[in-house]
């Protein structure tokens, strides 16, 4: 259970890394963020970004995809490689490929600049609030609670996701989805709930987060052990995970 | 059949045949007889045979053999002949012609073969000296024979015709192919060229072939690299743009917030004036790189299936709930399920605009309609969206410039209303890169806005509970 160890203290700032090549954009975020709660790191290059975030410090890293050198993706691409911290991925308006491209890397969430600095704030505490849920059942001694369902099991306190035993990676966006869908196995899920429930937000339908998650949810689950599909996407409503018994 | 390969072949092989039918038709008709020099050699020498035969003949049985000879070459071969005496007295046989005194000086001089052509028939006359020393002279008529291959040997004939019009055909072939295949490749080029596929280049395609046609190839070639160089500068540009005009904008809105931290009550009125020309400032360069990149694209890079009435009743809630602080509602008359192959965002910011611009001109305490429906037009099921308002409309001359970018009717007006003027332009661009239609006029109550998508499949009844499962007509989203 590697990830129960995870320290979490009410008091503690959370410590956030900033990779972003605006100096001043940085400087500003900084100011703002600060009297917010929150300890900033910042830095302005993909390098030293990747070799920040792999240090184990940061609760989570808001990475800008445009980056000299190696740019926001590569960096994503190499953190995922190595680590499951949150990444909070900037990207620029109008681009929706880089939002699902950044999702489907592993971000777990992402913010068009320009940004709304009190979204910015707002996005961060969902994705905090989402690693800390289970680390808070664990202190609080809650009994934690897992799901078991066929072949897969997500263990809430521990947040992890295990297919036949074997623990997998999945994003705070993607555990808090697949979550949802297990608990009402059988039943259609709206993108709405799951939209609101997961991601803590109310839905879009522009914003295709909700299908680029289930898409990399059913990636990383593969198909049933019959061959049949894992969760269906049913047209116009949201999604439904199968059950054998509904079956 | 009505490719240019198909008409290449076709005509050259029908002018082929025909002309092959014109020469054995000219064939038959003139019934042209072989040269005199062949005949002379051809006949020559029968004429020497007979001439032979003759001496045997008188030798050995005397004058009455050479009549029975004659009469034997009468009856098998239908030639007649005669022997005359040296001093043209009549000695076996019969021919009585014009020609034969003529003919007989002529075969006088010497020991050759002198030949008189007729219409009908050849004479032939050759000296001969019998065993008895005696100089005479041998006549014959040959009937002329006539050259037709369709009598003599019509399997033959046919055969050969036959032979000659195969052979055309697969030359013809392989004509039309040599020249319709390049142009078949340079279509394809550019049609795969039109559809965005801009890194096509045609001449590696042609082969060790030059030509017109190579040449062509590479003027395509050249055509199409200098497209695709300019296409691809515009959108770096575009992007570089994008950038330099957003990071000032980030930075704007993080020193806002800061700002309004730090201000007192009295600032709130100042910065949300600021967070309002802000956000139109990030709108409008929203719009106009969005304008930009739609105009420099010529088709949608990936189309998915895209549920109309969804976009349409998302759109209609927020719209009406930002009108109702203006004393304006919007509601939806009718919405039948609508999929339309396209970009989920292209086609919501077109039917935001239109819904927008309504909002923005229908009079206070009307409502704008927006319907949504089904139609079949030649068998194209198309998605018909309709947006009316109770406005003033707009005059008939100026309905076209509308979809204008920055158009606007009534300079002063507008001002008021807010808004860039590139709503309904977007609207257009993003309808035309969807093969649909955007069309405004203005009706008895008010003003009408219909955008007309093709649509790739729709139910006939409103969605049900169970028609949800039905997904596998529609790609996974």
């Amino acid at each position: 259970m590697p990830y129960r160890e995870r320290p979490y203290s009410g008091e503690k700032m959370e410590q956030i890394l900033v990779i972003d090549d605006d100096v001043d954009l940085c400087a500003l975020i900084s100011e703002y963020l600060e009297p917010e709660g929150f300890d900033l790191e910042i830095v302005h290059s993909g390098e030293q970004g990747l070799e920040r975030a792999l240090s184990g410090q940061p609760a989570m890293v808001v990475l800008d995809v445009m980056l000299p050198g190696i740019n926001g993706f590569e960096v994503l691409r190499r953190i995922r490689a190595k680590s499951q911290v949150p990444v909070l991925m900037l990207t620029a308006r109008g681009h929706d490929v880089d939002r699902i491209v950044g999702l489907e890397i592993g971000a777990d969430d992402y913010l068009p600049k320009p940004f709304n600095p009190r979204e910015l704030v707002a996005r961060m505490r969902a994705i905090l609030r989402r690693t800390r849920k289970g680390a808070q059942l664990v202190m609080d001694e809650v009994p934690v609670e897992s799901i078991k369902l066929a072949d897969v099991e997500v263990d809430l306190g521990g947040r992890v996701v295990r297919k036949n035993g074997e623990s997998l990676f999945v994003t705070t966006a993607e555990f808090e989805i697949l979550v949802c869908l297990l608990r009402s196995a059988g039943k259609v899920v709206t993108r709405e709930e799951l939209s609101e429930t997961a991601l803590g937000r109310r839905f879009n339908p522009l914003d295709r987060s909700i299908d680029v998650h289930v898409s990399n949810i059913r990636r990383k689950l593969g198909n049933l052990e019959d061959g049949a599909e894992r969760i269906k996407s049913i047209r116009g409503v949201g999604y439904l995970y199968a059950h054998s018994a509904t079956l | 059949m009505r490719t240019l390969f198909f008409k290449i072949f076709i005509w050259f092989w029908l002018a082929i045949a025909l002309l092959i039918a014109a020469s054995y038709t000219t064939d038959l008709s003139v019934q042209q007889d072989l040269p005199p020099q062949r005949l002379r050699n051809f006949y020559g020498n029968t004429v020497n045979v007979y001439a032979e035969s003759t001496v045997v003949m008188a030798d050995s049985k005397g004058l009455v053999g050479v009549q029975t000879f004659f009469d034997r070459l009468k009856r098998s071969s239908n030639i007649q002949a005669a022997l005359y005496a040296g001093d043209e007295k009549l000695m076996v046989g019969n021919l009585s012609l014009p020609e034969v005194p003529e003919l007989l000086k002529r075969a006088a001089t010497g020991y050759q073969v002198e030949f008189e052509f007729n219409e009908g028939f050849l004479l032939a006359a050759r000296r001969l000296v019998l065993a008895d020393g005696k100089l005479c002279t041998l006549v014959v008529l040959i009937p002329r024979q006539r050259m037709s291959l369709v009598r003599d040997n019509p399997k033959i004939f046919y055969l050969r015709l036959l032979a000659q019009i195969i052979t055309s055909g697969v030359i013809c072939y392989a004509l039309a192919k040599y020249l319709t295949g390049p142009v078949l490749k340079l279509r394809e080029a550019t049609h795969k060229f039109s559809h965005g596929e801009l890194s096509i280049r045609v001449t590696p395609r042609m082969g060790r072939r030059r030509d017109e046609l190579t040449d062509l190839a590479r003027d395509f070639d050249e055509m199409a690299s200098r497209i695709e160089t300019l296409l691809q500068s515009q959108n770096r540009l575009l992007g570089d743009i994008s950038h330099e005009l957003r990071s000032p904008l980030s930075r704007l809105y993080v020193a806002l917030g800061l700002a309004r931290r730090k201000s007192g009550e009295a600032a709130t009125e100042a910065l949300d004036r600021i967070e309002h020309e802000t956000e139109r400032l990030n709108e409008l360069i929203s719009q106009v790189l969005m304008l930009a990149r739609l105009e420099s694209y010529p088709n949608l890079t990936e189309a998915k299936p895209v549920e109309l009435q969804e976009i349409v009743e998302k759109i209609a809630a927020d719209a009406n709930f930002e009108a109702r602080n203006q004393s304006r509602s919007v509601v939806i008359t009718q919405a039948e399920a609508c999929v339309v192959q396209g970009s989920g965002e292209l086609l919501y910011q077109a039917v935001e605009n239109v819904v927008r611009n309504a909002v923005k001109y229908t009079h206070p305490n009307t409502t704008v309609e927006i319907e949504l429906s089904q139609q079949v037009v030649n068998h194209q099921p198309m998605a018909v969206v309709r947006v009316y308002d109770y406005g003033p409309g707009v005059p008939e001359a100026e309905l076209e410039k509308l979809f204008q970018p920055f158009y606007r009717i009534g300079e002063g007006r507008d001002r008021k209303t807010g808004g860039v003027g590139l709503g309904l332009a977007i609207a257009q661009r993003a309808t035309l890169l969807h093969q649909g239609t955007i069309t405004a006029s203005n009706c008895a109550t008010g003003f009408k806005v219909e955008i007309r998508l093709p649509a790739i499949t729709f139910s006939n009844e409103g969605r049900t509970e169970n028609e949800g499962l039905h997904t596998k007509d529609f790609q996974r989203v």
